[in-house]
């Protein structure tokens, strides 16, 4: 392999908006369920899983450091403008940068790494449960104002603080899951369309 | 100069828009009072109406205003429990969400690439932002009108969430409106990218834009009106001590 310029071109930065783009819209359409104080755990499952299509899509054209970086800058100002406080921010771009790392470490494009790195930046997703934790109980207070007291209670009940290594661990599983349906639809629909 | 300006729209320049949403997205969350809330819920309806999008503002402040009078009711309904936690959380929700979400829709609506790509190289953001957020707010629209493809020929062939085939093997029918849509994603990239790259996206040299964006009276207008409103609300409430 020749040597590649590793600065971002205009290629890779269309790719990030893109990919970022289509992220965004598909959490958001999972993240419709957290209506309902059930479905909060189970979205950490499942978010990762349905994402896991996209992403591995994003993955196969990451070739250079950065690209996951800045789609998570992108993503926690998205987040932070929908209300979710500095807390989604500090989720976000840790998450986002080790994963980045841990793609150049490993190597791009191999399985291994793509998994591994996608599990990283699978826990962004817990900018939205971290608020619940983390921002003390004026959140609480405007939750149960504005969401009903039955709401709040259920929450309670569903989202306790030990919940926070379950849902890390929820997450790293539905990652896992995420990345082999990626690579199962990869082998079965898109290779045959000439995408990757 | 040619000023792509369209006299018919209330053009406001990208910059006060970002400045807008930022607003409206931290003061829903502020609890004051439903006044107060109320009023946040004013804004884009106003800009709604100043964008000439009619039915979606009637439809979205319709939706609010049944939203701040459940949230004003919930305690006096007394309805079967499941219900109410589900009406109430819903109106919350509404509450609480609309209307930055439908500000950032209106964002969407109203604003060109160009003007955007503009606003934010003299908001000195540097390329490796303007790009990606460019091609988010380009993309975004074609992404909602190529799931509305999609959805109308899985709907032909029966496997839209409402029809029993779709339950019979929802996996399957989930796969069948994923696929599609990463496919042609993928596709829409590629050619995006050519496009791009053959108008000299990667020349080095600084970027001209025939899009003039600067503050005009407009800009001050509209800030001084969501200042007036909210300003006015907020000391009249605290005045009266409406709870």
């Amino acid at each position: 392999m020749n040597k590649i310029d590793n600065r971002l071109k205009g290629k890779d930065l269309i790719t990030v908006g893109i990919y970022t783009a289509i992220y965004t819209a598909s959490v958001f359409l999972v993240g419709m369920f957290n209506a309902i104080p059930i479905f909060y755990p189970i979205f950490m499952f499942l978010g990762p899983v349905l994402t896991g299509i996209p992403m591995t899509l994003y993955y196969i054209k990451i070739e250079k450091f950065g690209m996951l970086t800045i789609s998570g800058i992108i993503l926690s100002a998205f987040w932070y403008i929908s209300g979710y406080t500095w807390i989604s921010v500090a989720c976000i771009l840790p998450a986002s940068i080790l994963a980045d790392v841990f793609l150049k470490v490993i190597g791009h494009k191999k399985f291994k790494a793509i998994m591994i790195s996608y599990i990283f930046f699978s826990m962004g997703l817990l900018a939205g449960p971290a608020n619940l934790w983390f921002a003390g109980a004026g959140y609480w207070d405007g939750i149960r104002d504005s969401m009903g007291e039955q709401y709040a209670e259920q929450l309670a009940k569903f989202m306790p603080l030990w919940f926070l290594p379950v849902s890390i661990v929820l997450i790293a599983l539905g990652s896992v899951c995420g990345a082999l349906l990626g690579r199962k639809m990869m082998n079965k629909h898109f290779k045959k369309a000439g995408i990757a | 100069m040619d000023r792509y300006i369209e006299k018919k729209k209330f053009k406001l320049d990208p910059r006060t828009k970002l400045l807008l949403i930022i607003a409206v997205a931290t003061l829903e969350m502020v609890n004051v009072n439903i006044y107060f809330t109320i009023a946040v819920g004013t804004i884009p309806f106003l800009l709604f109406l100043s964008n000439r999008q009619f039915l979606g503002a009637f439809k979205y402040y319709i939706l609010f205003l049944i939203a701040a009078f459940i949230h004003v009711h919930r305690v006096n309904i007394e309805v079967n429990m499941f219900v109410n936690m589900f009406v109430v959380l819903l109106g919350g929700l509404i509450l609480k969400l609309a209307p930055a979400f439908t500000t950032g829709d209106y964002i969407i609506e109203s604003t060109s690439v160009s003007e955007v790509i503009a606003a934010m190289n003299k908001m000195r953001f540097s390329r490796k932002f303007t790009i990606p957020v460019s091609v988010i707010f380009r993309f975004l629209p074609a992404l909602k009108q190529e799931n509305h493809a999609i959805h109308d020929a899985a709907a032909m062939r029966g496997i839209i969430i409402t029809r029993r085939k779709f339950w019979e093997n929802p996996l399957r029918a989930f796969e069948y409106r994923m696929i599609p849509l990463m496919i042609s994603v993928a596709n829409t990239g590629e050619d995006l990218s050519a496009a791009a790259l053959s108008r000299g996206l990667d020349n080095p040299a600084k970027h001209t834009n025939y899009t003039d964006v600067r503050f005009t009276k407009r800009d001050l207008f509209a800030v001084l009106c969501v200042t007036v409103l909210l300003g006015s609300v907020y000391l009249i409430t605290m005045w009266l001590k409406v709870k």
